[in-house]
């Protein structure tokens, strides 16, 4: 009898820490597999991906009235720069999604007032020199993550137009890394 | 040897246990944060920092890279407004008027949750592209077989919709279950 109980618990107390340990882990890794896929294209560079159609795979649900760029950010040594695109007449954002999902942070055409933004990405415990004024400076929770650039296609007349102006946004590694701070 | 595999069936069972109770205690979200507007469903869950693990859990599974709600509010349609299962033999039509947001899509999906691949590549009706009745209104249908305009594209093996909100306004973003939404109705079926 007592050896059952020993048993019973055994398996009740393995059980309870799987249980944890999935459902901590299992956001991290949807997203570290998502982040793997892209980051094959480079990290801390901006990736733009053509119009959604049938035969996109790259994620599920796609809108096929946006068009999508991003980035793979790794800020463990330095911050990183955006300079977001300002598509006139339409829709646009920028989303930053830490490693275990959140989004933390999302800037759009009528936050920006239409003019392209600059986003420097600090990471956790990290500062960065003085920026220039009206420049947004973001701690993001985990030292990687992703960016994602949605741009409106509001009118398919000036979908050429719209390409090439949401284009011009960029990502780039902010040189030289800021100090340590305590947080 | 008895012990050693009493130990791993113990672990097998354990971990079993384990990851079924992980994953009926993620999905069993669905229902307790899931908000009801006629056929379609949302949750403002998505996309925020403030979850628990459970349900950022929940949302990597079901809404990763969503945007917060002041952002886009995303209905899920799978069921008719008479409550009955969206068919893939059946045309249906989403009529209404717009939604109270700066900008709005209805798209379908396949069962995949991918775009239904047709060959006219019609895969969405917007506020952009609808075309409205004199009195504002708009009828949108859905179906295998085209149509000129206000058509979109349905999958024999059945299909999904998805009704995007774009700023929506703080009245829909306070209570989405009241937001004035499209009905869908279900005309023939094949």
């Amino acid at each position: 009898m007592m050896r059952w109980i020993k048993w019973s618990a055994f398996v009740a107390i393995v059980a309870t820490v799987v249980h944890y340990a999935a459902v901590t882990a299992l956001p991290g890794m949807i997203m570290w597999r998502v982040m793997g896929q892209a980051a094959a294209k480079g990290t801390n560079t901006i990736v733009h991906t053509e119009r959604s159609t049938a035969a996109s795979r790259a994620i599920v649900k796609p809108s096929p009235d946006l068009l999508y760029s991003r980035c793979i950010y790794d800020v463990t040594r330095t911050p990183l720069k955006i300079t977001t695109a300002a598509p006139t007449g339409t829709y646009w954002s920028v989303a930053l999604y830490a490693a275990n999902t959140d989004n933390f942070f999302v800037l759009n055409d009528t936050g920006a007032k239409g003019r392209p933004a600059t986003i420097i990405i600090v990471g956790p415990g990290r500062i960065v020199p003085p920026q220039p004024e009206g420049t947004y400076v973001v701690s993001t929770p985990t030292p990687k993550g992703l960016v994602l650039f949605r741009t409106l296609l509001n009118d398919d007349a000036r979908e050429g137009e719209i390409d090439t102006e949401r284009r011009t946004a960029s990502c780039e590694t902010l040189r030289p890394a800021g100090a340590r701070e305590s947080m | 040897m008895w012990f050693a595999s009493r130990l791993i069936g113990a672990l097998v069972l354990a971990i079993v246990l384990g990851l079924g109770s992980a994953y009926v205690s993620v999905m069993s979200l669905r229902g307790a944060h899931t908000i009801r507007n006629g056929p379609w469903t949302t949750s403002l869950e998505t996309g925020g920092t403030d979850a628990g693990m459970y349900m950022r859990a929940f949302v990597a599974l079901t809404g990763l890279l969503a945007l917060n709600k002041d952002e886009t509010i995303y209905y899920g349609a799978t069921r008719d407004s008479s409550g009955e299962p969206l068919d893939g033999a059946c045309a249906y039509r989403i009529e209404g008027r717009d939604p109270d947001a700066r900008w709005w899509s209805v798209t379908l999906y396949g069962t995949d949750h991918y775009l239904i691949a047709n060959p006219s590549n019609r895969y969405s009706v917007s506020r952009s592209n609808v075309t409205r009745a004199t009195n504002g209104t708009f009828v949108i249908r859905l179906s295998a077989t085209p149509e000129p305009s206000n058509w979109i594209a349905t999958s024999p093996d059945g299909f999904q919709i998805t009704l995007r909100l774009y700023n929506p306004s703080e009245t829909v973003i306070a209570d989405p279950a009241a937001a004035p939404l499209p009905s869908i109705v279900k005309e023939a079926c094949a």
